[in-house]
């Protein structure tokens, strides 16, 4: 449906996309998972033809959508990182235009309207002046202003970035009801792995302007199947058993968080024991030792050596 | 198109505080600049050193023979005192055979004073270097040229600073209306409109016609109140007037089109208008005449100002009732930097997009 190939950007000296190629079919839910500066936001603006790439191709419907933008544009929805409303207007003033930027009028505008303004859950807050409104219902209808065309593709970027945790939630259930029930295509944008992880039918893994990795979450945990990630919960912190874990050649990583160390490591059936010996060694006394499934974190740990939000 | 002009006008109805502030503005200047104009004279205090009095006063009474002057007899300490106090920009000390000008800060009308105080020196020593008398020389030059040319200054400087404040004022109008475009950008909503179907060119029709007509409605507005307030007269050429008014309009448009595609926040171009309207406005004899300005090169600068050719068609058509084919040239400065504005800003408009 959607299509980018070999798309790359420069800005100066700075390549910020390289020959970044990707598909959105029909229907479904991609994510663009990558910490911040990885070219996510660059590679949508190409995509959704907002900013013209040094090079490389968006193909939509087996068209040519640089050359003739105006079909994807009628057809996409795009939800940028910023709130980008009128501030001192009414979302319902708001919505008015952007409808009208999409050549709906009269009725059918207002009936659009009512039902967007139902589906993010702000028709009671219509006649409000945007500025009055809490961060996540400025979200809301950040969406909600790129939903009133029906667009066939959703191109979200990071749309929950400093929202409190019962607006996200909400944003999550409409993102999937929209592609769920509304079989609307989608493609998120995020660096919260959790968000991805449950919106996305497959993903693709950006770092340093490159795609490193893309599949379905499987396809990706299995890059990991060779390695085992293994959590260590302890009361107290010890930098000389970090550093021993840390010499072990058969361990790649070891992260530290306040609550203790996960450890990613060569599968091997004495791991958990080695990790005991290390322990009381360095008279650490873990109260919890497991083994645990990967998780996108770790995938993108263990491609590029460091964390999503690093 | 119409759907973007309607929205400006709708945001403009939220916030009209900057447009409201402007045209209070140049209702305020003009008003007092013009109105002291044309119900006073420009006061002047003299004194003397070897004059008698009654030398003195003669002399007095043959300057205020102006209509544009009220020279007032005065002495040295006094006027010493009020320039030092700010209280006075400068005194003159009239003699026998010359004057001098005593100055603490310079003032508009200064140079006015001494043109026509060096006339009226200069016509003394011709009538004792013929042996002549005042009454003498009404038999060879008729007293109505004179009259005339004192009639002629006064009104083109009441239409300097008619003209010259409100157009300075709309160009801060204008401007400062245009930075929402740079709001705009900043805010992502430029990029939602950039995305949606509708053209580029129909973008940025339906904006440059919402500052074109916010500019019009200004400077039409304040030129309906000074008719009626100060008795302000533009003549009968309301079309060249309008065509005088909106080419620089477009120009104004051009040039802000043309900050907003160089600066990179809202912040900046907040900064850079005053700086590029105040200058403008300077050099291009919004603030005094530009008969004033001896400088070659801040003529030079001069030429590549639309506030310049704005005042200087609206000037002549208001004082000289000029016809087209006398504007022409200045019609064609209009465009030309209009053309160059435009096509600047939409360079680097189209160079950050790429």
């Amino acid at each position: 449906m959607l299509e980018v190939k070999g798309l790359s950007k420069s800005f100066k000296d700075l390549k910020a996309v390289k020959e970044v190629s990707l598909e959105l079919k029909e229907g479904e839910s991609v994510g663009l998972l990558g910490p911040n500066g990885a070219g996510k936001s660059t590679t949508i603006q190409m995509m959704s033809t907002g900013l013209i790439p040094s090079s490389g191709e968006v193909i939509y419907n087996n068209e040519d959508a640089l050359k003739n933008p105006k079909q994807l544009r009628r057809d996409l929805g795009v939800v940028p990182q910023d709130i980008a409303l009128y501030e001192e207007l009414s979302a319902y003033e708001n919505l008015l235009f952007f409808g009208r930027l999409y050549g709906l009028k009269g009725k059918a505008l207002k009936t659009k309207i009512d039902e967007v303004l139902v589906l993010v859950g702000l028709s009671d807050r219509k006649k409000d002046r945007v500025k009055n409104y809490s961060g996540g219902m400025k979200r809301r209808i950040n969406i909600a202003a790129s939903l009133l065309h029906n667009p066939k593709v959703l191109i979200m970027d990071e749309p929950t970035v400093g929202i409190d945790p019962q607006s996200r939630s909400y944003i999550l259930d409409l993102i999937k009801q929209l592609n769920k029930e509304n079989h609307m295509t989608v493609l998120y944008t995020s660096h919260y792995m959790e968000e991805v992880e449950k919106l996305c039918d497959r993903i693709y893994i950006m770092d340093h302007g490159e795609v490193i990795a893309s599949g379905t979450k499987q396809d990706l945990q299995n890059l990991m199947q060779e390695e085992e990630t293994v959590w260590i919960e302890t009361l107290e912190k010890n930098e000389a058993f970090k550093h021993a874990l840390e010499d072990d050649q058969t361990i790649t990583q070891v992260i530290e968080s306040d609550q203790g160390y996960k450890v990613i490591a060569e599968k091997r059936e004495d791991l958990l024991g080695d990790l005991f010996d290390y322990a009381k060694a360095h008279q650490m006394k873990p109260t919890a030792l497991a083994i645990q499934t990967p998780t996108l974190e770790d995938v993108f740990l263990h491609l590029t050596g460091r964390k999503l939000r690093d | 198109m119409w759907t973007i002009f309607m929205m400006q006008w709708k945001r403009l109805l939220k916030q009209p505080f900057v447009v409201l502030t402007f045209f209070g503005l140049t209702l305020l200047f003009v008003t007092f600049l013009g109105q002291s104009q044309t119900t006073g004279k420009v006061g002047v205090q003299t004194y003397t050193n070897d004059l008698s009095d009654q030398a003195y006063t003669a002399l007095i009474d043959e300057l205020n023979d102006s209509d544009q002057f009220d020279f007032r007899q005065s002495d040295r300490t006094t006027v010493e005192d009020r320039i030092k106090n700010n209280r006075l920009s400068f005194a003159v000390e009239l003699n026998d055979a010359s004057f001098s000008f005593l100055v603490g800060q310079a003032s508009f009308s200064q140079p006015l004073v001494r043109e026509y105080l060096t006339e009226v020196y200069q016509e003394k020593r011709w009538l004792e270097a013929n042996d002549l008398t005042a009454s003498d020389l009404n038999d060879y030059i008729p007293l109505e040229t004179t009259s005339v040319d004192t009639a002629g200054d006064s009104i083109q400087y009441q239409t300097q600073v008619v003209v010259g404040m409100t157009l300075y004022f709309v160009m801060y109008t204008v401007l400062f209306q245009m930075m929402s475009i740079a709001e705009q950008k900043t805010d992502g909503t430029w990029d939602r409109m950039m995305l949606s179907p509708v053209s580029k060119m129909k973008i940025f029709s339906g904006l440059f016609l919402y500052y074109f007509l916010i500019g019009l409605i200004q400077v039409g507005l304040s030129f309906l109140i000074f008719t009626q307030w100060i008795g302000f007269s533009f003549g009968d050429q309301y079309g060249l007037l309008l065509l005088s008014i909106s080419l620089f309009l477009i120009s104004i448009v051009a040039l802000g089109l043309m900050l907003v595609s160089l600066v990179k926040t809202p912040q900046q171009l907040q900064a850079v208008i005053p700086i590029v309207a105040t200058a403008s406005a300077m050099l291009g004899g919004a603030f005094w005449p530009l008969e004033f300005v001896t400088q070659p090169v801040l003529l030079i600068f001069s030429r590549v100002i639309p506030i310049r050719y704005g005042i200087e068609t609206l000037s002549d058509v208001i004082v000289r009732g000029a016809s087209m084919s006398e504007l022409v040239l200045s019609y064609g400065f209009l465009i030309a930097l209009t053309v160059l504005f435009g096509a600047i800003g939409l360079f680097f408009l189209e160079r950050k997009h790429n």
